[in-house]
């Protein structure tokens, strides 16, 4: 004891000058910090720049191991850098600085009387002209309003603005004509499974039908949703659908607890960006589906990139050759992936119970930090997602003067050349902002400060492996997806 | 603020230091004893507020020879970056 207490002496000697070399030691170091990582993007970013992975131009050429390793690297950096910010009041100001919105009240009574409206409308114009609108993708209102200006970006309004689906969600307000009979009890269990299943099964839905480009299978699967919409409510109660089945209403949810506008009780707020994170109800059902959920959010976007790779084509070709239809090797492949991301995450929650050290049971933890994780499929969203909605917009706005007799050939963007820096840039930012938001949770849920620092190693080792393969991803070259 | 102080939020093997206030159980009596000051401030004994700011003393020293480690973790990463860039951008 004494030795370490001598030890301790001269470890406070030693901080005690080098305090006087830094200034003051604190979270003045964090900022400085954080602009450290912002100055190492903006350096490394030249990368991309100078020839994108697989791209070159001139005589530059950075290779696509080099681009990874960037991507990891600055998340681990980003890691090191915000083991500076250990003060615990900063750490809960960041959740607890927030604004009222003035006349939130009337703001959403409004947005909910005006959204409604134009939430029915839009529903009402994808069935028609889905219907009788031109067979054409490209000129076909319908496909045009669902893929660009609603998947593309309302989405993205959700977490750069704030959550409007339940001011305009159509489907609850047809379901909410029915009564309310919660006749049929779901058993606890069940939790959030069923929307996670349907998570998966629309996005394996978008890959192997023509749903995306075919204006009549777009329109039946809307109809169908609509009618489960309307059926579920009446039989397991509107509550339980919404927050147990639906999975459009759950990816909004999400997405939307990043964003800097969120509902009270009766009004709005504003919140510092990801804040409103930790208020996701890891409890409602189980925990393990609330971690499922948030799990399959972030695999379903990686998906989407992965079977339009050469990679997935070379693993896929042997299996299709042997007969199975290419539309189940899909099936498994969704399936196996989301597995492995799973796997993965409940992996680290285990592992910080040693590196803590605590004895927070594995499925507490993991509920604890899998919001962290919405930051990340966000970017990975934006990324994906920013450069189609600006091309295709004034498509969109210009066959909805004429849905049905649109011009042959509906004007698109052309895109500036730094476009292709959005996909890389918004992936990390993403990352970014999910290393601070776990960071900052741990703060609320561990003692000390070396503990909730520690506690992370897990995660980091996870996000820096997602980051890797995200990135990895992006530099593939994109193909259509094959055996389809 | 979602988890409880209850044990159904812990998976205990072994003793665990519990707090005396709120029964939490705790890997170490360093843990603990940090908890009971952060936690219970207002409530403890004399003798838990020192043993709290030896803990805090201990928790901050140890803290600095952490974040030593981390520049030296940092140094080495921008090093690592600087070297592969030159290498492969002067190739
Ligand atoms: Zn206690």
């Amino acid at each position: 004891m004494s030795v370490h207490r001598q030890g301790a002496t001269a470890v406070a000697r030693l901080r005690e000058y080098a305090g006087r070399l830094a200034g003051r030691y604190g979270p003045s170091t964090g900022r400085r910090g954080l602009l450290t990582l912002a100055a190492l993007v903006v350096l490394t970013a030249p990368a991309r720049a100078h020839g994108g992975p697989g791209i070159s131009s001139g005589n530059v050429d950075t290779p696509t191991w080099l681009f990874l390793m960037t991507g990891g690297g600055v998340i681990a950096v980003s890691f090191l850098l915000t083991s500076f910010v250990t003060d615990r009041e900063l750490i809960s100001d960041y959740h607890e600085r927030r604004v009222p919105v003035p006349n939130g009240e009337a703001v959403r009574r409004w947005g909910g009387r005006i959204g409604g409206a134009l939430g029915l409308l839009g529903l009402v114009a994808v069935l028609v002209v889905g219907v009788a609108g031109p067979p054409q993708a490209g000129r076909n209102f319908a496909v045009l309003f669902v893929w660009v200006v609603w998947w593309a970006g309302f989405t993205a309004s959700t977490y750069l603005v704030g959550n409007g689906w339940p001011a305009l969600d159509p489907f609850g307000r047809l379901a909410a004509l029915l009564p309310d009979r919660s006749g049929v009890d779901v058993p606890d269990w069940v939790g959030r499974w069923p929307a996670v299943a349907g998570l998966l099964l629309l996005v394996w839905l978008e890959v192997v039908t023509e749903v995306a480009s075919d204006p009549r299978q777009l329109t039946a699967v809307v109809a169908v949703y609509a009618v489960a919409t309307v059926a579920g409510g009446a039989l397991l109660g509107h509550e339980t659908w919404r927050r147990q089945f639906d999975p459009v209403a759950g990816v909004f949810d999400l997405y939307g607890r990043v964003a800097p506008i969120q509902r009270t009780d009766d009004g709005l707020e504003l919140v510092i960006p990801g804040a409103a994170l930790t208020e996701v109800e890891a409890g409602r059902t189980t925990r393990e589906s609330e971690v499922g959920f948030v799990i399959a959010l972030l695999w379903v976007t990686t998906f989407d990139g992965f079977v339009a790779t050469p990679t997935w084509q070379a693993i896929a070709a042997p299996i299709v050759r042997l007969g199975l239809p290419g539309e189940l090797a899909y099936f498994a492949a969704m399936l196996v992936g989301y597995a492995l991301f799973f796997g993965v995450f409940w992996g680290a929650s285990k592992r910080v119970r040693t590196s803590g050290p605590t004895y927070r049971a594995a499925p507490h933890v993991a509920a604890a930090f899998a919001p962290a994780l919405v930051p990340i499929a966000a970017g990975y969203h934006f990324g994906h997602y920013l450069p189609y909605l600006l091309q295709q917009l004034p498509a969109a706005a210009v066959t909805a003067a004429a849905p049905l007799s649109p011009p042959i050939t509906p004007p698109v963007l052309g895109l500036p050349g730094w476009i292709t820096w959005v996909g890389p840039i918004s992936v990390l930012a993403g990352h970014l902002l999910a290393v601070w938001v776990s960071h900052s949770r741990a703060f609320d849920l561990f003692t000390g400060k070396l503990q909730p620092i520690r506690s992370q190693y897990p995660y980091v080792f996870v996000m820096v492996l997602y980051t890797i393969t995200g990135l990895w991803l992006l530099a593939q070259p994109t193909i259509d997806a094959p055996f389809i | 603020m979602t988890d409880t102080t209850t044990d159904a939020a812990f998976d205990i093997d072994g003793d665990a230091e519990r707090c005396p206030y709120c029964g939490r159980p705790f890997a170490t009596d360093h843990l603990r004893t940090l908890h009971v000051g952060e936690a219970h401030g207002e409530t403890m004994t004399e003798e838990e507020a020192e043993r709290y700011a030896d803990a805090e003393d201990q928790e901050s020293d140890d803290l600095f020879v952490f974040h030593l480690k981390v520049l030296g973790a940092l140094s080495f990463i921008m090093f690592l970056f600087v070297y592969s860039y030159s290498f492969v951008w002067s190739g």
